[in-house]
Order: C-alpha cells, then sequence, then structure tokens
C-alpha cells in the first residue's frame, strides 16, 4: 500500500465558494415554474401515459381491453389512468407460486452466501409472493383491488414520484455551488423524462403482466419493483452529475471556486 | 378494526415524518459542510511540552497487522519521551505475545499488556490498559489500522483546551479497490466522516468519538468508573457519557487514520448487528440523560438524539415496511396516494450514520474524487442488508435491557497481509 505521508490540510477544510443567494434562486426560479408546470399538466400527461399504453396494447396485439377514465383529486387535480378488467388466479396457479416462493426462501436461506444483499433482497421478494399466494388460496375473494384500482393508483403513485423527485433533484443539485448550471439543468430533465418514460414503461409492462398472469403478481409488483426501483435512476442520473462536477470542480474551470478556509 | 387500520396508518405517517426529518437534518448538514465556513480544528496551536500520552491497542490474534500499526505508530512525529504504546494482547493463541514481547525489547515505551483471563473484550481490556497507562491522554487504535505520521500530535493538540474530553479523527479504508463491498464502505466513510462530522462540529453539535482514531482524557474515564464492560458500543456511551457531563467532544477532520474494511459480506454483516446492539443499548440507556442534561443547549439536545436514534431508524423501517403490505391487503393504501414513495428516502443512504447518497456525493466532491460517484445506485442493495442486520442488532439489545445478560465480545475478522512490515 502507499501510505500517504502528507496529510492535506486544505482540503480537509476546503468549502465552496458560492453565493447562497444564488443556489436559493437557482432552486426557486427553476424548480418552482417547472413544479406549476408539472401540477398544471398533470391531466394531459396522465392521459398522454394512458393513450401511450393503448397504442401499445394495440401496436403489439396485446389484446388488452381498456378504456381511459379521469378522477378528481383533491391536491392534484384531475388524473386519469386505464380502466382494465380483473384477471383473478386459479387455485392451482396459487399453489404453485406458494411452493415456488417458499422453495426458493428455503433455497437461498441455506446457501452459503444467504447473508449477501441479492440473496436478503431476494427472500424479501419471494417473502411477499408467498403472502400473495396464501391471500389467494384463502382469502382471495377478500383481496381488495380491482386492476382498475391497482391503475389508479399506481397513477397516483407516479405523480407522487414525479413531484418528489423534481423538489430532490433540484435541491440536490442547488447546493452544489452556482456553477455548472447546464450540467443542473440536463440533470433535473433528465431525472423528469426518466421518470416519464419509465413510469410509462412499467405501467403498460404492469397492465400487461396483470391482465395476463392475473393480480397475484400486484403485490410484488407494488412493492419491490414500485418506487423503491424509480430511486436507482436518480441517484444513478445524480452519480452522473457529481462526477462531472467533480471534474469541473478540480478542473480550470473551478478556479477560484473553492475556498480553503 | 379500523382504531387497528389507523394506528397503522398514523404509524406509516410517523414513519415517514421520521425519514423526512432526518433527510433534512442531512440535507442541512451538506449545505454547512458544502457551502459554509469551517470550523477549523486545533492544528495551530503550537506547544514545546506536548501531552503525554498512552496509545491502546486492544488485539486478539492480530499476528496479521500488529507490524502494520505498531510501524506506522513508530513513524509518527511524537516525542517519544512523551509516548507509549500498550498493545492489549488479549487471550490470543496465535503469535501475538510473542510479536509483542519482541517489540517491547526493542523499544522500551512500547509495553505490551498480556490478558490471560475469562473476561475477554475490548472494554475490559482498555480497563485494565488505561490502570498501568502513564499518559494523561488515552489515544485507542483498533489493530488493522494504520495511522498517518502526525495523527498522535494532531489528536492531542486538542487537549490543551480545558474543555475538550475527546477527540475523534478521521477514518479512511485503505482497502477499497478490493471488492465492491469495500468501495460502497469507503462511500459510506467519506459521507460520514468528510460531511457527517464536520458539520456537526462546524456547528457545535454532537460529533462522535468512535472508539478508535481518537482520544479522551483517562482521568476522567477512570473517576467515572471505566469503561462498561455490559455495552458493546463503548466509544457510543462514551460520548454521550462525557456530553451529559459537560465535555466537549470534538472532530479532527485532517487527522486522518486508515483502516481495513471487511471485505466479505458475513464479516460485514456481524460487525453492523454488532455496532447496532451496542449504539441501541446506548440509546436505552442516554434517552433520559440526554433530554434533561443542564450542559447541553436544545440544539444539541435535538442533535443528540437524532444521533442516539440512528440505529433504531431501519427498525422503524422493516415494521413500516411490514404495516404498509398489511394495508396493501386491507385495502387502504390508497390514502397515501403517490406519497408513500417518501417512505423510500431511506433507501440511499448509508446506516449507521445515515448519510443520504446527496451527503456522500458532497464529500466525494470535497475529496475531489471522480469516479467512486458512480457506485452510489449499488447502494439500494446495501439497505437491504443493513435494514436486516441492524433490525437483528436491535432485538438483541433489547433483550440485553430486558434479560441484563452480559455482552460476549466479537472481533472482526481481518483481510491484510502484511507489506512491508517492521522486522
Amino acid at each position: 500500500m502507499a501510505e500517504k505521508k502528507v496529510i492535506y490540510y486544505a482540503r480537509t477544510y476546503r468549502a465552496i465558494r458560492a453565493s447562497r443567494t444564488k443556489c436559493f434562486l437557482y432552486i426557486c426560479i427553476l424548480i418552482l415554474p417547472m413544479l406549476l408546470l408539472l401540477w398544471l399538466h398533470l391531466d394531459d400527461l396522465t392521459r398522454w401515459i394512458c393513450e401511450a399504453a393503448q397504442y401499445a396494447f394495440r401496436e403489439f396485439c396485446l389484446d388488452i381491453p381498456a378504456s381511459i377514465q379521469t378522477k378528481n383529486f383533491s391536491l392534484l387535480g384531475k388524473v386519469s389512468y386505464l380502466s382494465v378488467s380483473t384477471v383473478y388466479p386459479e387455485f392451482r396457479m396459487c399453489l404453485l407460486n406458494g411452493a415456488v416462493s417458499l422453495a426458493v426462501m428455503i433455497i437461498i436461506g441455506n446457501l452459503p452466501w444467504k447473508g449477501r444483499p441479492m440473496a436478503i433482497y431476494l427472500i424479501l421478494n419471494a417473502g411477499i409472493q408467498l403472502i400473495s399466494s396464501l391471500w389467494f388460496l384463502f382469502a382471495g375473494e377478500l383481496f381488495p383491488y380491482t386492476l382498475t384500482q391497482y391503475s389508479e393508483l399506481y397513477m397516483v403513485q407516479e405523480v407522487g414520484i414525479w413531484i418528489v423527485f423534481l423538489v430532490m433533484t433540484g435541491a440536490v443539485t442547488g447546493i452544489v455551488g452556482d456553477r455548472g448550471f447546464p450540467d443542473k439543468l440536463l440533470t433535473v430533465l433528465c431525472v423528469m423524462v426518466y421518470a416519464i418514460v419509465f413510469g410509462t414503461v412499467r405501467y403498460i409492462v404492469f397492465l400487461y403482466l396483470l391482465y395476463r398472469c392475473s393480480v397475484l403478481y400486484m403485490t410484488l409488483l407494488y412493492f419491490t419493483l414500485g418506487p423503491m426501483f424509480d430511486f436507482v435512476y436518480l441517484v444513478m442520473i445524480y452519480a452522473f452529475f457529481i462526477n462531472r462536477m467533480i471534474r469541473l470542480y478540480e478542473s480550470h474551470a473551478g478556479k477560484g471556486a473553492w475556498r480553503w478556509s | 378494526m379500523e382504531m387497528v387500520i389507523k394506528i397503522m396508518q398514523g404509524y406509516i405517517i410517523f414513519v415517514i415524518i421520521v425519514m423526512l426529518l432526518y433527510t433534512v437534518r442531512h440535507f442541512f448538514f451538506t449545505i454547512v459542510r458544502l457551502l459554509g465556513r469551517q470550523r477549523l480544528y486545533y492544528n495551530d496551536i503550537v506547544t514545546s511540552r506536548m501531552k503525554h500520552i498512552s496509545v491502546l491497542i486492544p488485539m486478539h490474534n492480530e499476528e496479521k497487522v500488529l507490524d502494520t500499526v505498531l510501524t506506522a505508530l513508530l513513524e509518527c512525529d511524537y516525542d517519544a519521551d512523551r509516548l507509549e504504546i500498550i498493545p492489549i494482547n488479549d487471550n490470543s493463541t496465535d503469535k501475538t505475545r510473542e510479536m509483542l514481547d519482541e517489540y517491547h525489547r526493542k523499544y522500551e515505551f512500547i509495553r505490551p499488556l498480556h490478558r490471560n483471563c475469562a473476561d475477554r473484550g475490548k472494554p475490559v481490556g482498555l480497563n485494565d490498559a488505561m490502570r498501568m497507562a502513564r499518559g494523561e491522554i488515552i489515544i485507542v487504535f483498533d489493530a488493522d489500522y494504520r495511522p498517518a505520521r502526525s495523527m498522535l500530535k494532531q489528536i492531542a493538540l486538542a487537549f490543551e483546551d480545558p474543555q475538550v474530553g475527546a477527540v475523534m479523527g478521521r477514518v479512511i479504508p485503505y482497502n477499497t479497490n478490493k471488492n465492491m463491498l469495500t468501495r460502497l464502505i469507503n462511500l459510506e466513510r467519506s459521507g460520514g466522516y468528510q460531511v457527517d462530522q464536520q458539520a456537526r462540529y462546524n456547528l457545535r453539535a454532537i460529533p462522535q468519538y468512535g472508539g478508535t482514531v481518537g482520544g479522551f482524557r483517562r482521568d476522567f474515564l477512570l473517576s467515572t468508573g471505566g469503561f462498561n464492560p455490559k455495552v458493546l458500543a463503548e466509544d457510543t456511551e462514551l460520548t454521550y457519557r462525557l456530553i451529559t457531563n459537560g465535555w466537549k467532544v470534538v472532530y479532527a477532520n485532517s487527522a486522518e487514520c486508515y483502516e481495513e474494511s471487511p471485505e466479505s459480506w458475513n464479516v460485514r454483516g456481524r460487525q453492523i448487528r454488532r455496532w447496532a446492539r451496542g449504539h441501541n443499548e446506548v440509546l436505552f440507556r442516554y434517552l433520559i440523560p440526554t433530554i434533561t442534561s443542564p450542559h447541553l443547549n436544545l440544539f444539541q439536545k435535538i442533535d443528540g438524539l437524532f444521533l442516539l436514534f440512528i440505529y433504531a431508524v431501519p427498525v422503524l423501517l422493516l415494521f413500516g415496511w411490514g404495516v404498509s403490505l398489511a394495508l396493501f391487503f386491507l385495502g387502504r393504501m390508497d390514502i397515501f396516494g403517490g406519497w408513500w414513495v417518501l417512505l423510500f428516502l431511506g433507501v440511499y443512504n448509508a446506516f449507521g450514520n445515515f448519510a443520504p447518497f446527496f451527503e456522500i456525493g458532497a464529500a466525494l466532491i470535497i475529496d475531489g474524487l471522480p469516479g467512486e460517484a458512480l457506485l452510489l445506485p449499488l447502494m439500494m442493495f446495501n439497505f437491504f442488508f443493513y435494514m436486516w442486520n441492524i433490525s437483528l442488532g436491535f432485538f438483541d439489545a433489547v433483550v440485553d435491557i430486558v434479560t441484563g445478560r452480559g455482552v460476549k465480545w466479537d472481533k472482526t475478522i481481518r483481510f491484510a497481509v502484511k507489506e512491508g512490515a517492521a522486522k
């Protein structure tokens, strides 16, 4: 190991020399209008996603009868979602799913790498699917959601993701000094475009899977491939942004950017 | 039934609020560290007579690494006549004893303490060593650590301030490139020290003494009964013992020390579980004293409470996850609509210090480390790993408190291969 013999005091106490007002203004001027724009066009946006899903079902011969419904929410205003008929699982399918989930839990739980993050993640997923299977085996008629209700829940959740992500991305890019505005803008736009595109594709895939394979998989999709996965691309795009900002601050363009306390 | 549902919904809202509060706290820390004026450490102090220090190094079967830590300490620029090194050989069965005796023959100020008794463990070993120590300041290192040359001097300097009870230095992993786990730990460490600890130091909040790479006053500890052998997180316990008694804990960001990160998930899991167990024991013991201490102002009390609860948050999240699953099957998730996403704010942070992804990003900017940031998305998988292991540690702590059982010390496995060690 090349041990460090010199301690760089300056680096340990350096901070970015930036106008906090500018940082605050960036957040306000960029994010607030975008938030307002998003809020004013939620109806159009969700309707567009529904139409895209309908188009996909039609073009790719997925043969799913789906009509657009609109509901008024107190804070969000009008939100559109697809109405799709519900397909419930057969007893044999529930039994098979339950058995497979249990087997996955037992097998992974006995593997040498059972303590690893991926193993814990898979066991958690299998556990959720096992609960879902048992629910449909013993109390299927009490399952509280139709596919249409799920579709509504999904769309409202998407709206929540867009709003939270817009605010969060604005905030976390806004505090990284007052330089690199194009990078910041690009990051916010990438996160929002990705959120909308990813949300649309996932909506189509989820509805297709739940229509074809029944609502037995609804819980799993909702919990493990839901909002948690949205954070993946948020952090991924943020990571690229940080990488660019590091290079910027370490380059000639970052000259004078540091306050060497 | 309706009442139960209301309680469950209330719980989810409570967890979301907790997550938001922690996120806001760390967002504030990030701003303070990234854009604020930094509070310097005591680097400018010049004294012709440094304090007499005793460096304690707990060891149990450390033949793989002890050469490295002792060599690094011998290279430190601290007056040899003001320094003693006490390696605590705690029931080792390998060559640790012979190697330490060999060092003692070469260097008089290396005075090993050989312990061969049933009550092994870091706290009791430190207590025994403190009784034989001559220095007024005790500096502790784990055996796998490699202090930088100026480390001892920097740590000792802060004790010229009579209000300082303990000092914590910055820990940096040296085996970062070993595998994915060590790379991710490096990110956590960056966020935790470069931003989190320094921000708390800037704000005169509660920087945490971490049990190693730091020092404290020997007299204070001995006068308050030494380390409690029933507490696994003796470092956190010392932090709270000091602050509730009116002492200051300070953070030295420039006092860098290199550690060996665990290279296997099993070892990391056990380590995290042990930390969670110890930290939560401290939570149960110091919750009331922190709230009622006359030595802390309101801001310090709030920060102290946030810090105390850090290893309880993953447990709250785990229950939150379970409750939201129950609400889903009861058809009552709709009330949260899109705001449910806020429950996942905890996914991208390093548990233990609760360093969210943006805090780590800020640390990487300050450290000027391109490339490492691209690993940030992988932290999601750590989330489940930490949530599980910390929850186990929390329940261990609950059982400890309820049953009054003793704790068994579990040493972290070393991976090091000797490189250029002293012969």
